[in-house]
């Protein structure tokens, strides 16, 4: 079988910057610079038509490929070929200017991202289409309600024909609806041939639409592949580390956790959870999501994002939120177990998301040693039968 | 790993066009090729600049004949008037707004251009596109207030009892070369301040004293004799003769001009090089 094209070919790329931590002495009113190194000899091959998500903590160095990738910065040393027309959408709207109309801005954004005119005049109707904006077309984008912005932004994005787009977070915006559609469309993008490199945290996201991941650590290529045992294997790692934070806005922090399991009846378990949070500047319409996550990441069940108590809650300086989730669960495989959580204030704006919150380990059960076998991925263990047997 | 594996190690086939990303080093060329294939990104970057620089004012684009002109009106009441500039015998109103009018282009256009790359650090921190773009969309929105101003210049001439003659056709020429000499400074500024953000805050002034250096508001004969061909190094000397040659009439220094036009080339040069050697920082430094 002959070998795929490839989109996109990565050889020893490093990227280094100059920083300046602070307490170093300074020599000449300046502090001597100390090298980090974002990027440590990251290759890979990309096979035209995959859909590949980068993971890794905040930090592993995914932004700072991304921009490579993008042409946005060189690398310090290494090189990359990329094959076709590369679209960054590192950002919603990338050079939308306020003042302008929704239209003029289609224009404007799509040549940002080398476009001509003539391409987009005949793909004007299907990005309108998708944008729904209506009576708001000729109305300039700093009247527009942000759903409607992030729309004609995403309207613009995947009309842009590239043949590699270079994607962060983009799909972390926009309520559930739109949230689909964008889904929809990226598959489409990537059906087509063209080659998607995404950068996500939602590792629903990532097993939804990536064919292939790669996994950053501090700036070295941990693991490349197909998508599933990259990502398993990020999101098992991350079970038994640190909490992840994706957005801490300086308006909330988390102060309290408590978190119990304990077996209520042979066939099911009690799971308390009980988050506190401090408020550090007056939020409106609060809203929460929580999800709880079992070994190796998997979901098993999610509450929201739903406003908190009668809404619209408003919440000051000083005071608390408290967060407490009840459930009764069948009982749990052994490993780690930790939430996921988002708050959001006005307008869907992310105040507070974090994930890998660690709560509870369960314990192996020497009952049932299956659990410990190295292919076993699941988090429930409920009564059930399991038979096998060869018909005759 | 399979062979669709991203870590394969086959041999690498291409179906598209390579593009090669890798550390720029050195002087490199000025990549002119590329920057005619994003020519349509200028035009889109000329039309916002153009589109949303007057919205949401109440007297739009008339902005752009109030300024030169109240800017005319105070010097030709203070220095035509009171301190009774001799303009080699023109009418000083109209010698010193043909001057103000070149002037002002070049100074607005070397501001912008100069500021322009980190207005946009949003842009360039988040997507490509070759980035004297920027500085040259600033100084084509320049031009535009030019042409607006221009308009205040016939009346104001036969209010003066100026006669426009054929010269006057001759004003496109000085408009493309006062492009240009901003183009030259303004990009060269661009790049610099990216990461030394005191040559914005020096611009100010330094684009004053740089006013006074030009024969904007004094005709060229009111320097010292031995001065005179000095002064036709500054780039802009040229242009500001030139266009008063088109508007009155005065006399000109033909090889003055070559000289100035050339130390003009030079600054555009100069400028598009640095530039360049200095852009690939950009997303790093801005």
């Amino acid at each position: 079988m002959p070998a795929r094209p490839v989109a996109i070919r990565a050889e020893g790329l490093w990227k280094t910057y100059v920083i300046h931590p602070p307490g170093t002495p300074r020599r000449f009113g300046r502090r001597p610079g100390v090298e980090f190194h974002a990027l440590r000899d990251v290759s890979f091959d990309v096979p035209e038509g995959a859909v590949l998500g980068i993971v890794g903590r905040n930090g592993a160095g995914k932004s700072t490929l991304l921009k490579v990738l993008g042409r946005i910065t060189d690398p310090s040393r290494g090189r990359v070929l990329v094959a076709g027309r590369v679209a960054s959408l590192l950002e919603v709207g990338t050079g939308f200017h306020p003042e302008l109309t929704g239209l003029e801005n289609v224009y404007l954004n799509a040549a940002i991202h080398g476009l001509k005119r003539r391409e987009v005049r005949r793909r004007l109707d299907s990005i309108l289409g998708f944008a729904e904006i209506g009576d708001f077309l000729d109305e300039p984008v700093k009247r527009y309600s942000s759903g409607m912005y992030l729309r004609l932004a995403f309207g613009i994005a995947a009309h842009l024909d590239a043949d590699i787009l270079i994607v962060d977070e983009l799909l972390a915006v926009g309520d559930a609806g739109f949230r689909e559609r964008c889904f929809g469309k990226m598959k489409e993008v990537a059906g087509s041939g063209r080659t998607v490199v995404l950068v996500s945290h939602e590792p629903a996201t990532l097993r939804a639409l990536c064919t292939h991941a790669l996994h950053l650590e501090r700036g070295t290529l941990r693991a490349a592949g197909a998508t599933e045992p990259v990502v398993g294997a990020y999101l098992e790692g991350l079970a038994t580390g640190q909490p992840v934070v994706h957005v801490d806005g300086d308006a909330l922090t988390l102060v309290g956790r408590q978190a119990s399991c304990r077996a209520a009846t042979p066939a099911g378990q009690e799971v308390h959870v009980e988050l506190t949070f401090e408020v550090k500047r007056d939020v409106r319409r609060l809203r929460m999501g929580f999800s709880f996550e079992g070994p190796s990441g998997v979901r098993l069940f999610q509450c929201g994002p739903a406003p908190l108590g009668a809404s619209p809650v408003e919440a000051r300086v000083g005071e608390r939120l408290r967060c407490v989730v009840a459930c009764r669960l069948p009982p749990l495989a052994p490993g780690p177990y930790s939430a996921t959580f988002l708050l959001e204030g006005e307008g869907g704006e992310p105040l507070l998301h974090v994930s890998g919150v660690r709560l509870f380990e369960v314990p192996p059960d020497p009952a049932r040693p299956e659990c410990l076998a190295p292919g076993f991925r699941a988090a429930l263990l409920p009564a059930h039968t399991f038979e096998l047997a060869v018909l005759r | 790993m399979s062979e669709d594996g991203i870590t394969a190690a086959h041999e690498a086939t291409f179906s598209r066009p390579v593009t090669v990303l890798a550390p720029r080093r050195g002087w490199r060329g000025l990549g002119l090729h590329e920057l005619w294939s994003w020519r349509e990104l200028l035009w889109a970057f000329l039309w916002r600049d153009i589109r949303s620089r007057y919205r949401q004012t109440a007297l739009g684009v008339a902005w752009a004949l109030i300024r030169p002109l109240t800017t005319m009106a105070i010097f030709a009441f203070v220095l035509g008037r009171l301190a009774r500039i001799d303009a080699d015998g023109q009418p000083y109103a109209v010698f010193t707004y043909a001057g103000l009018l070149a002037w002002g282009f070049f100074g607005s256009a070397v501001q912008t251009a100069a500021l322009s790359v980190v207005h946009a650090s949003h842009l360039v921190t988040k997507v490509y596109f070759p980035r004297v773009l920027l500085p040259l969309s600033a100084v084509g929105a320049a031009t535009v207030d030019f042409l607006v101003a221009m308009l205040a210049l016939v009346p104001l001439m036969l209010v003066f009892d100026v006669v426009p003659s054929w010269r006057l056709l001759l004003a496109p020429v000085v408009m493309v070369w006062v492009a240009l000499a901003s183009a030259g400074v303004g990009i060269l500024l661009a790049g610099i301040v990216v990461r030394y953000r005191d040559f914005g805050h020096a611009m100010t002034f330094l684009l004053q004293a740089w006013m006074y250096a030009t024969p904007v508001l004094y005709p060229l004969s009111l320097l010292p004799e031995p001065l005179r061909p000095w002064a036709y190094l500054n780039p802009m000397t040229g242009p500001v003769e030139l266009f008063r040659w088109c508007v009155l009439g005065t006399d000109v220094s033909a090889v003055g001009c070559a000289l100035s036009a050339a130390t003009a080339a030079l600054g555009l040069l100069a400028g598009l090089l640095v530039f360049q050697r200095v852009e690939r920082h950009f997303a790093d430094v801005i």
